[in-house]
């Protein structure tokens, strides 16, 4: 599907002429190709009679698990103006600690202060990279 | 040019032991093994995690740092391998057959020992004859045009995906979405937009690190969440840390093997250190007059594809540095780093900035000398570190996952892009599709492309005009008899054992 996707789409940029190829010379060859690649696979995978094995179950499972630990993620960045990264990285480990079964809140307080302490001498003090600090200063 | 310079190696010795460069250095082998610890984040991952930031040391002590995060990871994946029976990335799953065994015989610090000096030898010879191999194979390379360096460019696709990964139609499928990803952007010729969808920021391109990191990165980050805790750790105590003169005596001949395999299957495509560690227990056990007690706890079981996994990632450098290709995901990251500090590796490297190159072969020498000091009193931390509960080590790795995107151009879209490459990477990786082809081709995207474009121009009335230069004949050839012979070969040799 992307192969077909990304061949069709090459041709709308333009594949030139031998003489002058164009910017969608390249990407049509590897849509081709990639085209080519999926159909052997899906044969192959036929004659051999794969089939899927995750269960439905399984995979509403480690969805679930997935989205819990991208979640506290995901919100880094738009803490990032409003409190500053020390902060925001805190919040952050602090909820991924809960995520990855930390019991208790007081374990996941300590790992997230050692972790943003960490990170702020790594980041301030050894890599000098000019970060958003907010109310830190 | 060719061969060994002396000169330039001492003025390289010379940068590379600047304060400076020496603490890039010290700091990269502490984060290198920090990050070679924790079970499935290897070299690739670790030098992913400190690219953006090696940045700020500026070109020499940027890549001295990196060369040391190199070394480090692969140092630390051999710890865990012995002391947890976890090895900390694929090249290291060898030594835990007879290393995790040797631990349980009380002889732990012995088998560290033996890998740190085994590993320093190795890497010590590979390092000679990189110094020498590189400059003549870059002199070699001068002499290629486009179509050699495309023809180059489809020999290591071809070998690349086909010994990476289950299956080669998953690695070449990974390889393709990488060259495509290469292409989002600008049009570096006609400066038309391509799959930009509209968007001002995908105009720049996709960058290479937050997918990588989160490829590799994040996407074990979220393969952890299922996984148990490792289990309990052997103890070492320092006096433990000496072998005995018997082990010491066997472990010479695995060492100098493993070196003399290791560079060899560095100058190979593919993933180098993993081939070059199970080739070299394969060889001692054939060798050994004690076969049978293999994986029970033999010292050349454990110096020998530690030894060989060392000199393979230095031999996966000549072709990055002689040719401009990488041959592997972790010299594609250091094709990465080098292009950040506006260095470009192939044969213009050694006449625009040799300086680099000897700065950064010292800093192999030195990294692998401070790895050997520093690495022994702190073996019982590394461990404790690989054995403590996924929520102390994992949320911090998240949180290195997300500064180390942002800080490549600081924009939210690469925290994004980095997002969904861990959360699409763990769900194509749980399905058989390797990640490390993908990080080539994007690597290698650009130069195919250009190759590809120029080739197309130059043999326009003649389509069969590449193949009656010899050299690109040859890769050719080799690219075919290399997937209808080996690649075969070994599949059916994987799928029968």
């Amino acid at each position: 599907m992307l192969g077909a996707g990304v061949l069709v789409s090459s041709f709308g940029l333009g594949v030139g002429s031998p003489a002058s190829p164009g910017p969608g010379a390249f990407p049509a060859t590897v849509g081709l190709l990639m085209l080519v690649t999926a159909l052997i696979g899906v044969v192959g995978a036929c004659k051999d009679g794969r089939t899927v094995a995750a269960s439905e179950g399984e995979l509403r499972r480690t969805t679930r698990e997935i989205i819990g630990a991208i979640a506290p993620l995901v919100s880094w960045y738009p803490l990032l103006p409003v409190t500053g990264y020390v902060l925001a990285t805190f919040f952050v480990v602090l909820a991924e600690a809960k995520v990855f079964g930390a019991k208790g809140w007081v374990r996941s307080f300590a790992v997230a202060l050692a972790s943003a302490g960490l990170l702020y001498v790594l980041f301030d003090l050894l890599f000098y990279i000019d970060l958003p600090r907010g109310p830190l200063g | 040019m060719d061969g060994i310079n002396i000169h330039m190696f001492l003025e390289g010795l010379a940068s590379a032991a600047s304060p400076v460069n020496l603490g890039a250095c010290f700091l990269g082998v502490v984060l290198g093994t920090l990050v070679g610890v924790l079970p499935g984040l290897g070299p690739t991952a670790a030098m992913s995690l400190m690219l953006p930031f090696s940045v700020r040391y500026g070109p020499e002590a940027g890549l001295i740092m990196l060369a040391g995060v190199w070394y480090g990871a692969m140092y630390g994946g051999s710890t865990t391998a012995i002391l947890v029976n976890v090895p900390g990335e694929a090249a290291s799953v060898a030594t835990c057959l007879d290393g995790y065994q040797m631990a349980r015989k009380g002889r732990a610090g012995a088998a560290l020992a033996l890998v740190a000096l085994g590993s320093w030898v190795a890497g010590t010879i590979a390092v000679v004859c990189l110094q020498a191999f590189a400059p003549t194979l870059a002199s070699v390379a001068l002499s290629f045009g486009p179509s050699e360096f495309l023809a180059l460019s489809l020999f290591c696709f071809v070998v690349l995906s086909g010994l990476i990964g289950e299956s080669q139609t998953k690695g070449l499928t990974m390889l393709f979405l990488g060259l495509l990803l290469s292409t989002v952007g600008i049009d570096p010729l006609t400066g038309s937009l391509r799959f930009t969808f509209g968007s001002p920021r995908l105009m720049q391109g996709i960058d290479f690190i937050p997918v990588t990191v989160g490829i590799f990165g994040l996407a074990e980050v979220l393969r952890t969440l299922g996984v148990p805790d490792a289990g309990t750790r052997a103890q070492v105590r320092f006096r433990e840390l000496y072998p005995s003169r018997e082990e010491a005596r066997r472990s010479v001949g695995p060492s100098l093997r493993g070196a003399a395999i290791g560079f060899a299957s560095g100058l190979i495509p593919g993933p180098a250190p993993t081939v070059a560690s199970f080739l070299s227990y394969s060889v001692e056990r054939q060798i050994s007059p004690r076969r049978t007690e293999f994986g029970t706890g033999m010292v050349e079981g454990v110096v020998g594809p530690e030894s060989a996994n060392n000199a393979a990632v230095i031999g996966a450098m000549a072709p990055l540095f002689g040719l401009g290709i990488p041959f592997s995901p972790t010299a594609a990251v250091l094709m990465a780093g080098l292009r950040m500090h506006d260095v470009d590796p192939g044969p213009m490297l050694f006449h625009k900035a040799p300086g680099i190159f000897w700065a950064f072969i010292a800093a192999m020498y030195l990294a692998n000398a401070m790895l050997l000091v520093l690495n022994l009193p702190l073996v019982g931390v590394f461990a404790r570190i690989a054995t403590s509960p996924k929520y102390v080590l994992l949320p911090f790795v998240s949180a290195i996952c997300l500064l180390g995107a942002y800080c490549v151009r600081f924009s939210p879209l690469d925290i994004w892009i980095m997002l969904a490459a861990g959360v699409i990477g763990f769900f194509l990786q749980r399905r058989g599709f390797p990640p490390a082809p993908l990080v080539v081709g994007m690597v290698l995207g650009p130069l195919a492309e250009g190759n590809f474009r120029l080739t197309v121009q130059l043999f326009r009335d003649q389509w069969w005009g590449p193949f009656l230069r010899p050299i690109t004949l040859s890769l050719v050839l080799a690219a075919v008899v290399f997937q209808l012979v080996v690649v075969r070969r070994l599949r059916r040799h994987l799928v029968e054992g």
